[in-house]
């Protein structure tokens, strides 16, 4: 058996229009505008949690493809800030859509590159086990752990959720996969249990520029095209500048390396498949390529193909 | 080692697609204070480093060597040397 995508759905909570913070960080709008790119920021509603964005996420998913939740026996939560330090998210999840009991659910524990490492847990573990209906969720709501003095961060990050199902008869197909870890870089983004995220700037920046377009032309290497042959660069929303700076570094057309995420925010391991969904409808037998990379420092990329 | 000119940088500037019109900034004046921000100031940082092989560290950058298009060609030349 071999499984891919068949489907996306995602939920995006109320949006902060950037204007309110302005003052608080001493920049021009025209800097968010041209730079970071996020004239809103997404917050979860007060009281909700990564499981419930989770749910709103399948529930968008179920609007797309009909009643999923009788059928699922795979999940899959990746998130770093996750409803309890114990249990995992996914035993939540499972819980509130009321899943069948048989059913595997687990967590991941990566950010910006956890979708493209979730898809391929996901894909493994189902065909190696047979499994028929997997959801591989993301939710990683940075809300709760931003300093809103910190202009580094209160300008860049959104809450959002999506809900990718993976089945046979899929609508794209997954190509193989590239992983890298820069763990000796692991403080350049850090959050310590009960305490607030740090963010080096300049040291994700380097990481992003100098290793990604790398990443990325491996992955190219591995699965026999290049970038000629795709269609669009899904990559991670880490801000505008930093994805027009990508599009050169790969030395394709900015309009192949889309910015999709101006209105809610840099969403961690949501962005890249909110970016997906935003894409979902290319023409049979395309390419695009997924890069997620960030915290760890972790970059992870892999190719899909529309069937 | 020749050594690296003002057109030099100016010609990198162009690489990195800094928005600003590059020769019309004057090489003494800070960058910070003609128009870039801190964003393209690490994306400066980052060209000369990957172009050059050196360093850029965060002690000579609140130093100001780094702060001004003169500054960085005298930085560059020194760090070659």
């Amino acid at each position: 058996m071999s499984v891919g995508i068949v489907s996306v759905g995602s939920y995006i909570p109320k949006v902060e229009d950037c204007r309110t913070k302005l003052d608080r960080h001493d920049v021009e709008e025209s800097f968010i505008i041209k730079k970071t790119g996020f004239v809103g920021n997404s917050k979860m509603e007060d009281g909700e949690k990564a499981s419930d964005m989770c749910v709103k996420a399948f529930q968008s998913l179920e609007e797309k493809c009909g009643t999923l939740k009788d059928k699922v026996d795979f999940l899959i939560v990746c998130t770093q800030n996750g409803d309890y330090l114990l249990p995992q998210t996914s035993a939540l999840v499972h819980s509130k859509l009321d899943l069948p009991q048989r059913c595997a659910a687990l967590d991941i524990s990566l950010g910006c590159s956890g979708y493209v490492y979730a898809l391929n847990v996901a894909k493994s573990f189902m065909e190696s086990n047979g499994l028929q209906c997997g959801i591989v969720l993301t939710a990683d709501p940075y809300s709760g752990i931003i300093d809103i003095q910190d202009k580094n961060t209160d300008l860049l990050f959104g809450d959002a959720a999506t809900a990718t199902l993976l089945a046979e008869n899929a609508a794209y197909e997954l190509g193989k996969a590239v992983f890298d870890t820069k763990g000796a870089d692991y403080d350049a983004l850090l959050c310590e249990h009960g305490g607030q995220l740090y963010m080096d700037g300049r040291r994700i920046f380097d990481f992003v520029l100098r290793h990604v377009p790398k990443s990325i032309s491996n992955c190219l290497e591995l699965n026999g095209i290049g970038t000629d042959d795709v269609e669009y660069f899904l990559l991670h929303q880490a801000s505008r500048y930093l994805v027009e700076n990508m599009a050169r570094r790969l030395r394709v057309d900015v309009s192949k390396v889309p910015f999709v995420a101006a209105e809610y925010g840099n969403t961690v391991s949501s962005s890249v498949p909110l970016a997906l969904e935003n894409y979902f409808d290319v023409k049979p037998g395309a390419t695009m390529v997924l890069s997620g990379f960030g915290v760890g420092l972790s970059m992870a990329t892999t190719t899909i193909q529309r069937i | 080692m020749s050594k690296v000119t003002l057109d030099d940088i100016v010609e990198l500037f162009d690489e990195a697609g800094i928005e600003s019109n590059v020769s019309e900034l004057d090489p003494k004046k800070a960058l910070l204070d003609q128009g870039l921000d801190s964003l393209d100031m690490m994306n400066v940082f980052f060209q000369v480093e990957e172009k050059y092989g050196l360093s850029v560290g965060e002690e000579e950058i609140a130093a100001g060597d780094w702060n001004s298009l003169e500054k960085i060609v005298e930085s560059v030349n020194k760090n070659q040397q």
